[in-house]
């Protein structure tokens, strides 16, 4: 396996697996990633994975660069590829694409692209979406594999309130925003599941090498997931 | 929580941002929660330590004066980081050092004489709501809120327990001069910069124009100059990542700063100075000096008994 090791400060070894978007390079951030954590090395912090590298965040005090890097090096010299596990969980997130309510940036987009609105729907729930890394905001999923014709530029000017749930499209991402936040995403639709609860020990949906599509529900199904829906009926393991 | 909750005092103004901290939220960087707790954990530490606390127990961080509190407890104290004109009852009264307050006594922090950032930690530490192992308060992330008028602050029945006078030894004390060296170790993609913006990075002074927790702007009137695009594919970054957007302008960082990043980096500040970072205020000026991994290594071991 290639790879390069660079510190990032003194606080963290970061493992370079490639410098592109691709599902190739990021089927090996999630096996290393695994690798790394199933390790359980002393003094390590944080298990941080991006679209195509691993940072390694260790306690400073204890140990340093140089014994991190001998250690991470020995896991990934190790790699056994047939252990990888063809595992995944796939999360079947319901959103409300009803343009007067959840929706305002819909209409607009669908004009833009010369599409119908529900042609619009039918591309996006049509996709079956990788989650390569979560970032920006806490649970906020970065995701690839939207379908290119509905590729479309960030709002000109932001948002200063975009509500959690609200599911939107930047450039050839989608993505759907875990808490309340200013963001100058199209949004084309709301989920009424809950993506981030802080309160909780495991407080994000979304984890990195998931994989997600969207199911569109009326306004009815939005109300009544709203008020009894579990989590566990939208996740698919296997 | 075992101890008894008393409560310590109350807040009565709060012009600007009074947060509780502690040592962070580490664990969580993979779900993008970021690690946030004391900008200055140096100063977080040492006023725990002084009261012979834990070293990450929670403190107030108080950003630039505006903040004054009234006692409803008699407690041991101690203030530390920032020089904030802090007084009690109108007279100053010594930082980096404990001391005995009582119920009903007010304590201001009016100003920035030098520095930032000033904590203020008690015997026994504060207490308050904890989300993800931290009381690290995190807006953005819905982990509490800033504190504002009529607040209430708690602690335990501990408050009082620390011994009073107790000082660090002045050589200790960090000097917060408005002129800071960061010392940084380059990211590889500090390449992605111009030869000559590069050296020019780290020839020049930057002027710090403003910042919160989550990072800071820094300026020089010759902006620095990509020779490829200033995004590339998101990767980690830390406290002390210095990023170059589009502008030339470098941003800088810090506790809360979000877990990834798309713009290029020039590099990480060490963790030997980021306590400088969490002083900076505006009309701070920086310069940056390079350094390898295996020299902050070195840098680092007289920190690491700290």
């Amino acid at each position: 396996m290639r790879f390069t090791l660079y510190p990032l400060g003194n606080e963290a070894v970061v493992v370079v697996l490639g410098e592109t978007i691709s599902p190739a390079i990021h089927d090996d951030v999630v096996h290393y990633y695994q690798m790394i954590q199933q390790a359980d090395l002393h003094y390590v912090t944080d298990i941080v994975p991006t679209y195509r590298s691993i940072a390694v965040y260790y306690n400073w005090r204890q140990t340093n660069y140089g014994e991190m890097t001998d250690l991470i090096e020995k896991i990934l010299n190790q790699d056994d590829s047939s252990s990888r596990s063809p595992q995944r969980r796939t999360i079947h997130l319901p959103v409300c694409y009803d343009e007067a309510v959840y929706a305002p940036d819909l209409a607009h987009l669908a004009q833009v692209h010369q599409l119908t609105e529900k042609e619009v729907i039918e591309r996006h729930t049509a996709p079956c979406y990788r989650v390569y890394m979560i970032g920006f905001l806490p649970g906020f999923p970065y995701m690839g594999g939207l379908d290119s014709t509905l590729e479309t530029p960030r709002l000109t000017t932001p948002r200063a309130h975009v509500p959690a749930g609200s599911v939107g499209i930047a450039g050839a991402q989608t993505g759907v925003y875990p808490v309340d936040s200013p963001g100058g995403w199209q949004i084309i639709g709301h989920t009424p599941i809950q993506l981030y609860n802080p309160d909780s020990d495991d407080p994000t949906l979304l984890k990195m090498g998931d994989w997600l599509t969207f199911q569109s529900i009326s306004k009815e199904t939005y109300e009544l997931i709203k008020q009894e829906g579990r989590i566990e009926d939208f996740i698919e393991e296997g | 929580m075992t101890n008894q909750t008393l409560p310590l005092l109350q807040v009565d103004s709060a012009q600007l941002p009074l947060t509780v901290q502690d040592s962070g939220r580490p664990g969580y960087q993979h779900l993008g929660i970021p690690v946030s707790g004391a900008m200055d954990r140096y100063a977080l530490i040492t006023g725990n330590q002084l009261l012979n606390n834990d070293p990450g127990y929670a403190a107030l961080e108080i950003t630039l004066g505006g903040v004054t509190l009234t006692f409803t407890l008699s407690a041991v104290i101690c203030v530390t980081g920032a020089d904030l004109n802090a007084t009690l009852d109108g007279e100053n009264i010594p930082s980096w050092q404990t001391i005995k307050v009582e119920c009903g006594q007010t304590l201001s922090f009016e100003r920035p004489v030098k520095g930032a950032r000033a904590y203020l930690c008690v015997s026994g530490g504060i207490v308050s709501d904890s989300w993800l192992d931290s009381q690290s308060v995190f807006e953005k992330g819905q982990l509490g809120r800033k504190l504002t008028r009529s607040d209430q602050v708690y602690a335990t029945d501990k408050a009082t327990e620390a011994v009073v006078d107790y000082r660090l030894s002045s050589d200790l004390i960090p000097e917060y001069t408005q002129h800071m060296t960061l010392r940084v170790i380059l990211s590889p993609y500090a390449q992605r910069l111009s030869n000559e913006s590069l050296e020019h990075f780290f020839q020049v002074t930057y002027t710090f124009r403003k910042g919160d927790r989550m990072g800071c702007q820094l300026h020089h009137d010759q902006p620095l100059i990509h020779q490829t695009s200033d995004n590339m594919v998101s990767d980690v970054v830390s406290f002390g990542t210095i990023q170059v957007p589009a502008s030339g302008q470098p941003m800088m960082l810090l506790a809360d700063r979000q877990t990834t990043g798309g713009y290029t980096t020039i590099g990480t500040v060490i963790t030997a100075d980021h306590w400088k970072c969490a002083q900076l205020r505006p009309g701070s000026t920086i310069r940056f000096q390079s350094v390898s991994i295996h020299e902050a290594d070195q840098l680092l071991q007289p920190w690491k008994e700290k």
